[in-house]
């Protein structure tokens, strides 16, 4: 695990989850779309497991992924 | 109807594989379209080998041709010169060599009666096919006929330059006087192309057994030298020798059967086809040379300035001097075309005819670049059940791009409904749950948003609520009701305010209905959404006292007429039209010399509306010019069907079309169109703003409530989020003026306050994300604490899912804790699943054992 990264976590400043007051990691997350379930690393709380997501990967990656499942 | 498969059946007949005029009428059916184009482009090598393989043999064609092709060329006046063309190609190529095939040899035999050049191209066709070819000449040359017509040493030359590769055998002075002579020779099959006048061995009366004229069969002799005439069964139907190893068979052609010129040496041509089919299958088959089209030339393409710009320069027929001038290709003395130049000039007159009316007018097929046997066979597809992980599903996106505008089926010779199939497509794909919700979601919610209590307004005109019996004049002798459509009060709310107004003071008793035809909802597929607002609208006008409604949308007034014909329904326009005898002088003339009406798709076929906007515009002094494309084929602005969301390029590319159409400003009556027109840059004005423009709204009518018109912008398009403040403004205005009821719009109140710019504001809009939504989004980040802090700007954000939407914001702190700075909006449609199990760390059963949703210790 020590070698995954986060889509967009090296370009930003640290996060910081306000909940548990920790730093934000990559970890695995789990995406659903059109009842299509996949997982992807991105930065996430250690303790709760909150999700932060970028503009760059939700307008990147994320849009490509959305519309090439809209064809599906 | 519903089931996509019902709107199939006229796509069998579409016209787009049909062969133009000039192939169908070609004796060869040269491939004219596929041969001007290798031509204008240059490629004389492939030009010549298109027509070479047509002809056979392409400098005797190119001389002797008379050309049938010129009678039927649509471009009448000055016909495309082919003959020209073909001859330019023959003397521009250089790599004139032909096709050498490695195939191996053929044992079966065939006999050719005549070296004419009907004899001679059945001969070139068996040859390339590897049959092993004899040829019986009663002459001491080879040419037949031909010799007479032209030079017989072009022909010679043509017949060397195709043979070069061929095998074949030649017996000059060897007259054949009866089919034992040959049929003892051990041959399989004969051709008799003994020209004109020649012996026709019994084969001009003779009909085969598949009923084809010119064809017999006769039985093969095994052992004996010599088969007598009474040995020959002509028909052996039913005796089971079908196979043409047992039978020899008898073709005639070319002059002999009275094919003259270059039709004989088609005929012959087409015999290596026929002599191969009974060869291989022992089908006694051959079929008249001859193939009728039923190409359907749209009439637009005759008014291309192109074919019009140069009249004809005279007759074709008169023989011309050999100085013709450059570019004057209709001569027929063979220099006309002397030229690359020329040679491309004369291509690009062509008009490539083809049947392509839908790809002409039809935006989805320009935009995919498909035909509608295509599209049908994609819909088809995308359409049958089962998941995308078994079958392929290429029409889902184009489904949801269709703007349903009609314009297909109304430029289509045969009935090809597009729009149709698609509609019931996309009910299909809504039945089977497999239709993206993105694509139809905002709109499905702006519809409910119309239709809910914030917007929907059912007032009954005062004489159907008071039941006095005044005489009403006005036609079906009842009340009306303003039906604006849900769209021109979210642009424009004070223009509905005016022109009720104006409705009022014509001393008619006019209600107002303030709701959507249904039209998201039939557009996105959902039937049953669909089916229950039909019904609503319907109780409403029943509520009402069943007044006329007067719509200002054409497409409510389309949508009503189709699915609600019981519903008396007028256009808004007509109704002023008829009352207003002439406008107020006083309104100011609109700053433009002359304008030009865009007829919305939805008024197509509706000739009382079209004329009534277009006497409306002339009595507020407005010079009126048509539109290059109007009336029957009027075609959408790129709104209709919705198509925005689910391909965003398709609406901007069909947008920039209309506005390309005309640099005249433009006037129209649906207010889509008039927000599409201006969003893309477009000088365009509703017809109502011209009739009623802001400085003829009466005072008492603005009273306005001050937060809500504040949010409406002075200039510019509305944001999404305005449209809907638009129409709580709306409504709530016409409650207080009329009815003196004070409306409390029911809207979430939060403790806090955005501050958003003008530019967040703006990019807001473009993804259609509602101010309402990022509120919320706040309010629960706020709430919850679920934030996340960036260390070095210390802005906070965070997300959460609204309906189907995931939004993300960014924000900062204030001085005052009431007041945040907003920063930044995004969203996505991916959700974010499962978030307090990540990772697997904790397990599901945490979840289930009822903690509380991401808090508390991963270690516990």
């Amino acid at each position: 695990m020590t070698d995954r990264k986060a889509d967009g976590a090296e370009t930003r400043s640290r996060r910081i989850c306000e909940l548990c007051d920790v730093e934000m990691t990559p970890l695995e997350a789990q995406f659903n779309y059109l009842n299509r379930t996949f997982k992807h690393v991105v930065l996430r709380c250690p303790r709760c497991g909150q999700v932060y997501i970028p503009e760059e990967l939700a307008e990147g990656r994320m849009r490509e992924v959305e519309k090439t499942l809209e064809e599906k | 109807m519903h089931r996509p498969e019902d709107h199939m059946k006229p796509f069998n007949n579409c016209l787009m594989r049909e062969p133009p005029f000039c192939t169908a009428n070609c004796p060869f059916h040269l491939d004219v379209s596929d041969f001007v184009e290798k031509a204008g482009k240059g490629l004389h090598n492939t030009a010549f080998r298109t027509y070479r393989n047509a002809v056979g043999f392409p400098r005797t064609v190119s001389r002797i041709c008379p050309a049938p092709c010129k009678s039927v060329c649509p471009l009448r006046g000055r016909p495309i010169a082919l003959r020209d063309m073909e001859q330019a190609v023959v003397a521009f190529a250089d790599d004139t060599r032909p096709n050498n095939y490695n195939i191996p040899h053929r044992n079966r035999r065939v006999a050719i009666i005549g070296a004419g050049v009907s004899g001679m191209g059945c001969a070139l066709r068996m040859a390339a096919k590897k049959y092993h070819v004899e040829i019986f000449e009663s002459t001491d040359r080879i040419g037949g006929r031909i010799a007479r017509t032209i030079d017989a040493e072009v022909f010679l030359k043509d017949v060397e330059e195709q043979f070069q590769y061929e095998e074949y055998t030649i017996h000059f002075n060897r007259t054949i006087r009866t089919r034992s002579e040959l049929n003892a020779l051990g041959f399989d099959a004969v051709y008799a192309a003994t020209g004109k006048g020649g012996h026709d061995f019994g084969l001009m009366d003779a009909v085969g057994e598949n009923g084809d004229l010119h064809c017999l069969t006769d039985e093969k002799m095994a052992g004996r030298a010599h088969g007598g005439e009474e040995n020959v069964l002509s028909d052996r139907a039913g005796l089971g020798v079908g196979r043409s190893e047992h039978r020899i068979g008898w073709f005639a052609g070319g002059g002999l059967i009275g094919d003259e010129s270059v039709y004989a040496l088609a005929d012959g041509l087409l015999m290596g086809n026929v002599l191969d089919a009974f060869l291989k299958t022992g089908n006694l088959l051959w079929p008249k040379n001859r193939f009728e089209t039923k190409m359907y030339l749209n009439p637009r393409k005759l008014e291309d300035p192109v074919s019009e710009s140069d009249p004809p320069t005279g007759s074709g027929e008169e023989n011309r001097s050999s100085c013709d001038c450059a570019g004057n290709a209709a001569s027929h003395d063979g220099t006309a075309i002397s030229t690359a130049a020329e040679l491309k000039a004369e291509a690009d007159r062509c008009l490539r005819c083809r049947c392509d009316s839908c790809r002409m007018f039809c935006d989805l097929t320009d935009f995919f670049n498909k035909w509608p046997p295509r599209i049908r066979d994609e819909v088809f597809a995308t359409t049958l059940p089962g998941s995308a992980e078994v079958k392929a599903t290429p029409a889902k996106r184009l489904m949801s791009t269709c703007n349903q505008c009609g314009v297909c089926r109304e430029v289509c010779p045969e009935d090809i409904d597009m729009g149709r199939l698609i509609l019931a497509g996309r009910r299909s794909m809504h039945r089977q749950e497999k239709v993206p919700w993105f694509f139809h979601d905002f709109w499905v919610r702006d519809m409910e948003f119309s239709d809910g209590e914030n917007a929907r307004l059912c007032k009954s005109p005062i004489a159907a609520e008071s039941a006095t019996s005044r005489p009403r004049p006005e036609r079906r002798g009842n009340a009306f009701a303003f039906f604006p459509g849900c769209q021109i009060g979210a642009s424009d709310p004070d223009l509905v305010l005016r022109t009720y107004a104006a409705l009022r003071a014509t001393g008619q008793d006019v209600g107002i209905l303030l709701r959507c035809c249904g039209a998201p909802a039939e557009w996105s597929g959902d039937d049953g959404k669909h089916r229950a607002c039909l019904q609503s609208i319907t109780e409403d006008w029943r509520r009402m006292g069943k007044p006329t409604l007067l719509a200002a949308c054409p497409t409510c007034i389309k949508k009503f007429r189709e699915y609600l014909p019981a519903l008396p329904i007028l256009s808004v326009y007509e109704a002023l039209d008829d009352r207003l005898p002439s406008l107020a002088p006083a309104n100011p003339k609109p700053a433009a010399d002359a304008w030009a009406i865009f007829d919305p798709c939805s008024a197509r076929h509706r000739e009382p509306l079209k004329a009534a906007v277009r006497s409306l515009a002339r009595k507020a002094g407005i010079a009126l010019k048509p539109l290059p494309i109007q009336d029957d084929i009027a075609r959408c602005c790129g709104f209709g069907g919705q198509p925005a969301a689910a391909n965003p390029e398709y609406a901007r590319f069909v947008a920039e079309k209309r506005i390309a159409e005309s640099a005249l400003p433009y006037i129209t009556y649906c207010v889509n169109c008039r927000d599409v027109f201006t969003d893309a840059g477009k000088a365009s004005k509703h017809i109502l703003e011209i009739l009623f423009p802001p400085e003829t709204q009466p005072a008492n009518d603005r009273p306005a409530d001050e937060r809500l018109s504040g949010d409406r912008p002075a200039h510019g398009q509305p944001t999404v989020t305005e449209r809907r403040n638009n129409r709580i403004y709306l409504k709530r205005n016409l409650l207080k003026t009329y009815w003196g009821e004070d409306m409390q719009p029911q809207q979430p109140t939060y403790g806090f306050e955005l501050v958003i710019d003008d530019a967040l504001k703006a990019k807001i809009n473009r993804q259609r994300i509602l101010e309402s939504e990022v509120y919320e989004v706040v309010d629960f980040l706020t709430r919850t604490g679920r934030r996340v802090r960036n260390e070095t700007t210390g802005s906070l954000s965070g997300y959460k899912q609204v309906g189907h939407m995931t939004y993300w914001v960014e924000y900062r702190k204030t001085d005052r804790p009431d007041l945040f700075l907003l920063t930044n909006v995004y969203a996505h449609r991916m959700s974010i699943e499962r978030e307090n199990m990540w990772n697997g760390v904790r397990p599901e059963e945490y979840l289930r054992g009822g903690k509380a949703y991401g808090r508390g210790d991963p270690d516990d």
